[in-house]
């Protein structure tokens, strides 16, 4: 009876931690910039996406961003190959903008976007179209034994003396329909550097090497998958590790070292990055 | 090496004429043990000695008449007049004084008290912690210049220097990691020490391998016969230490945190099968002397540590034994130091050659059961092992020699380092699956070759110098450097001094820490070329003074002192954080490197340590910064542990002989943290939050105020019986232990997005009444 009087009071003890304060957002006395995200994608037929907004403060009570103003339709968007200027793209709606020439992305050029808006300095960002298509090798769907998930294992010939990141996806066909297929990784330990549980990483591991992964998904009904694998900018990767960063901060570790923002747009925020793209129907 | 020896004997025989050496031990009256630490001073001066662990001391005199002082916390001081004819050899017996109050008295020449902290266990005990434990190292945050880490933790940050950069030595090895129960207790067991010193500036050159600070943790002697049994809230611990015979003494501790005790229901009963949590710590020391002469001495002392938690849940099948979805995790981590230590005493010479061993290894495990609905039976879906470990062996050897003006120290150690930042495996359904890198273990050698001498021209003036050289052999990469320390004293009047500092300092080593130190996530790497030796320059100085008994009603001693260090190739992660345990052997990526330091401050400190009213205030004013290209833009942050302002006050009263009451009040400047206060949107129109300045933003300040009563009384057959009641944090001041954040989205629609974002501070350790039992056998 002694010992549960003690362990009660104990817990009383600790549970009398659980008590949150709450910590009021600093005015953030920054001028709103202009942020802008793009993608310039060598396999998709519209070939350069491109968003621009505005930042706005984070307040601590509720925080409402009307669309309409955050979006920005009159800006000036400029777009350049190897620095000559190749098309001023036109807005479509929503802060996206698109090309009015049709463009053939080549491998190893420099892109650059030039964004000019009387309310906000000026901003430039650019990306190297430089990653190939991914050399996938093997690429094998098998059932898990006593589960109803798939495994889907690949293996990619990795090229010496260059870095690569790689992002992958999986959709799924169910009843004639395709979804995105959730991604699991049936415990491979996460591993930023090396790639292992995350959907994005570096060649860091296996520079010129070939490198086998896998993950996992739930194979029920599933008559098709579509398996994706892209080759991305460091800069995208770059931006994942700092959202990976700010995500795991709060939730594990006592004053863990928070994550400020990636970005390789001068003057401003976003991120503008490129990529290339295997498809394989499983 | 060899111009060295030849100054040294040089200087040994011009200082020779008409030296006579005096040396002794100093004991306790009544048990006849050596007292350790004792003070000798000479001729009424400032110049002197202390007692080392066989309460042994020695020194030299031109003098032929001389008068000695001895004096020792809690026994009669006790001066002797000398006339000296040749070498003389003294036993000196202290009588205990009939206490009727604690006396806690810093003895040492008051020149020594300068950058030089001691804390010995009487005034450890004066300032419990969490839940009323003792601990001898998060009572160092009670001086000035020492900040403690996050709240509760056992991490300490000296002179605005990383938790990594304390070189802390147990009885003279090196320990890796000081954190029990996730740094809630130091792994040192209160009831082994003896003393505890502390050096944060003007480093004797025999000292190196850390940046900011020498933590020397001198376990009892075991000369002393006492046997101790204390249970508290978090843990339970027992102590002896016995003299076997003249030649033979023993010294052994156990801890066990009661934490055990109060999860045993939670282990063991059948309601909570499904879901098990436990967690258990212990450690053990071990110290054995032996007086092999009256010259010749050796010791051999062990610990060993463990943190062991582990956690499993389970859904049943429905049929008895049998579950689905089983999953266990365990996690421990811990320390091993063993060291064997033979010192030498001839004359006015002290040789001691100290072989020591050190390990620090931390092992995860993750499995996985699932059920085959075919065959009826568990299977291993998965499980996952990691382990970090670092292993030492290292050889020190010291020769020490004293004349009347000069001492010098010349030595050297060697240091092999074994590294395993991690060692992974992971199995899927019985089999290997292949992980994209090998482990490897990194050994690496660090050695040093050091020349200290100290000079006295005057009776005021002490003039210190040291060079350490030290020959740091990387993974891939050896660093030859050059560590200089100067140190110079001056003794203003009999109960003032000034002394200036300067030091440079190498540490070969480096800390991973996602988080507070102490906690089982943090992990040594080896330099390299890519993470160069950590490199610090530190200048400090301040003056002490005495203000003797008549102008104030009791002694005080007042002290200021002032700070600027400088910091290279420190190393943090990037933005990435990796999740918890899963740092891979190419931990190489996570890391910004060549990051840079700097910190300086002013420090106070005042005393009164006599009298039934005794006093410490302690007030450090404190900048610190660090900088690193990948990391806030390359622009300078505060450190994650940056105080600006940190103060202390301790006092003690004694109510009557078995009553006394004492009070700790901390306050200091919230910690710096990095808040998310921008929006914007990503390319599919989703919102993101972030930072645009790390560590742009203050915690509110910390403060709380702890009280303690003690109740001690003598029993028939000479048990002391001792009651310690008290509330940490009394008044409940919601101070702020971790971070948390949330999003919640109110409203997405085509036209506008609504969320709060909500972040908030989890407070921890409020008004916590604790009581301590602890009976001397």
């Amino acid at each position: 009876m002694k010992s549960i009087n003690i362990f009660l009071l104990f817990m009383l003890l600790m549970t009398s931690c659980d008590l949150y304060s709450p910590l009021p957002i600093e005015s953030n006395d920054e001028n709103p910039k202009l942020v802008v995200n793009a993608l310039l994608d060598g396999h998709a037929t519209n070939k350069l996406r491109v968003h621009i907004s505005q930042s706005q403060p984070l307040v601590s009570d509720t925080n409402k961003i009307l669309l309409a103003n955050l979006y920005l339709d009159d800006a000036v968007v400029l777009f350049f190959e190897n620095d000559e200027l190749i098309d001023t793209l036109i807005h479509s709606g929503e802060g996206y903008y698109q090309l009015t020439n049709e463009i053939i992305p080549t491998v190893n050029y420099t892109y650059r976007l030039e964004v000019f808006h009387d309310d906000f300095e000026n901003v430039k960002t650019e990306a190297v179209l430089f990653p190939e298509e991914a050399n996938v090798t093997t690429s094998i769907r098998t059932a898990v034994a006593h589960s109803n998930k798939d495994i889907i294992r690949f293996s990619i010939d990795d090229e010496a003396a260059v870095s690569n990141f790689y992002e992958m996806e999986a959709e799924s066909k169910v009843d004639s329909v395709m979804e995105n297929a959730y991604i699991s990784f049936g415990g491979i330990i996460p591993d930023v550097a090396c790639g292992l549980g995350v959907l994005i990483f570096p060649d860091y591991c296996f520079d010129g090497e070939s490198f086998t992964n896998e993950f996992e998904i739930t194979n029920t009904d599933v008559t098709k998958v579509i398996f994706t694998l892209h080759t991305v900018s460091e800069s995208y990767y770059k931006s994942y590790q700092n959202q990976q960063g700010t995500t795991l901060d709060a939730f594990q570790q006592v004053f863990a070292e928070p994550s400020t923002y990636y970005s390789n747009v001068e003057n401003g925020y976003g991120i503008f990055y490129a990529r290339n793209t295997v498809q394989i129907e499983l | 090496m060899k111009g060295v020896t030849l100054i040294v004997l040089l200087l040994s025989i011009i200082n020779a004429s008409a030296q006579f050496t005096i040396s002794g031990i100093v004991k306790e009256q009544t048990t006849k043990s050596p007292l350790v630490g004792a003070s000798i001073s000479i001729n009424g001066t400032d110049k002197g000695v202390t007692t080392d662990e066989k309460g042994v001391f020695l020194f030299s005199s031109s003098y032929k008449k001389l008068k000695i002082e001895i004096s020792y916390v809690g026994y009669e001081t006790k001066r002797i007049e000398l006339e000296l004819e040749r070498d003389t050899f003294l036993t000196i017996f202290l009588e205990n004084e009939a206490l009727e109050e604690i006396v806690i008295t810093d003895n040492r020449p008051i020149i020594d008290k300068i950058g030089h902290s001691e804390m010995t266990i009487e005034r450890i005990n004066l300032t419990p912690t969490i839940l009323g434990e003792i601990d001898p190292l998060k009572s160092l945050v009670f001086q000035s210049g020492i900040s403690g880490g996050a709240e509760g933790t056992s991490a300490i940050h000296v002179r605005g220097g990383n938790a990594d950069q304390n070189l802390m030595l147990l009885d003279g090895t090196r320990v890796y990691n000081q954190g029990h129960l996730l740094g809630i207790l130091s792994v040192f067991n209160p009831s082994t020490v003896q003393r505890v010193n502390i050096i944060k500036g003007g480093f004797p050159a025999n000292y190196g391998g850390r940046l900011s600070s020498v933590i020397e943790i001198q376990t009892k002697s075991g000369e002393k016969e006492e046997n101790e049994l204390s249970i508290g809230t978090i843990s339970s611990r027992f102590f002896f230490q016995k003299k076997i015979n003249q030649k033979l003494s023993i010294m052994a501790a156990a801890r066990l945190s009661n934490l055990a005790i109060y999860t045993l229901p939670l282990q063991f009963s059948t309601e909570s099968r499904d879901e098990r949590t436990g967690y258990w710590m212990y450690d053990t020391n071990f110290r054995l002397n032996y007086k092999i002469t009256s010259n010749d001495f050796l010791t051999f002392s062990i610990y060993h540590g463990r943190d062991y938690f582990f956690q499993s849940e389970m859904d049943d099948s429905g049929v008895s034994g049998i579950y689905y979805d089983y999953e266990s995790s365990q996690l421990s981590w811990g320390n091993n130091v063993a060291n064997l230590k033979y010192t030498h005493l001839k004359g006015a010479h002290s040789f001691s050659a100290q072989l020591a061993y050190s390990s620090y290894g931390l092992n995860w495990r993750q499995e996985e059961l699932g059920f085959d609905n075919a065959t009826f039976s568990n299977f291993s879906e998965r499980k996952i092992r990691n382990e970090s470990l670092l292993q030492d062996v290292s050889l020190t050897v010291k020769h020490e020699y004293q004349t009347k003006k000069w001492q010098h120290i010349i030595g050297g150690e060697g240091i092999l380092h074994n590294f395993k930042p991690s060692d992974a495996s992971l199995e899927k359904l019985g089999e290997s699956f292949p992980l994209p890198f090998e482990t490897k273990t990194y050994q690496t050698l660090e050695t040093a070759f050091f020349y200290q001498t100290t000079y006295n021209p005057t009776e005021r003036l002490r003039i210190e110098g040291g060079l350490r050289f030290s020959i740091n052999q990387g993974i891939d990469k050896t660093f030859f450097n050059i560590e200089p320390r100067v140190s110079v004293a001056y003794k203003t009047s009999k109960n003032s001094a000034l002394k200036i500092n300067y030091s440079k300092m190498i540490q070969p080593m480096h800390l991973l820490s996602t988080s507070a130190s102490g906690f089982p996530t943090d992990v040594w790497i080896p330099i390299s070329e890519q993470f160069e030796s950590q490199i610090a320059h530190q200048i400090d100085g301040g003056f002490q003074i005495k203000i003797p008994k008549g102008i104030s009603e009791r002694p005080l001693n007042i002290g200021f002192e002032v700070f600027y260090k400088k910091m290279n190739n420190l190393v943090n992660y990037t933005n990435s954080l990796p999740l918890l345990l899963s740092v891979s052997q190419r931990w190489d990526l996570l890391l910004a490197n060549n990051g840079q330091g700097q910190a300086y401050g002013a420090e106070f400190s005042i005393s009164k340590e006599k009298g039934k009213l005794k006093t410490w205030l302690a007030y450090t004013l404190q900048w610190s910064y660090r900088q690193f290209d990948e990391l806030n833009n390359g622009n300078w942050f505060a450190h994650l542990y940056d105080r600006r302002h940190d103060l202390s006050l301790t006092s003690s009263y004694n109510l009557s002989k078995k009553w006394d009451i004492s009070t700790n009040f901390v306050f200091a400047t919230g910690l710096p943290y990095t808040s998310n206060n921008t929006t914007i949107m990503d390319l599919d129109g989703f919102p993101i939050v972030f930072a645009t300045e790390k560590h742009g933003e203050r915690l509110p300040n910390y403060h709380r105020l702890d009280i303690v009563f003690n109740y001690k009384k003598t029993g028939k057959r000479g048990r002391v019986v001792q009651w310690s009641f008290g509330i940490y944090n009394t008044y409940a001041q919601r101070n702020i232990f971790s971070l948390d954040k949330s999003i919640e989205l109110l409203d997405i629609d085509e036209e506008e997005i609504a969320f709060i974002y909500d972040f908030r501070g989890l407070s921890f350790l409020r008004a916590i009444p604790f009581v301590t039992y602890t009976i001397k056998l």
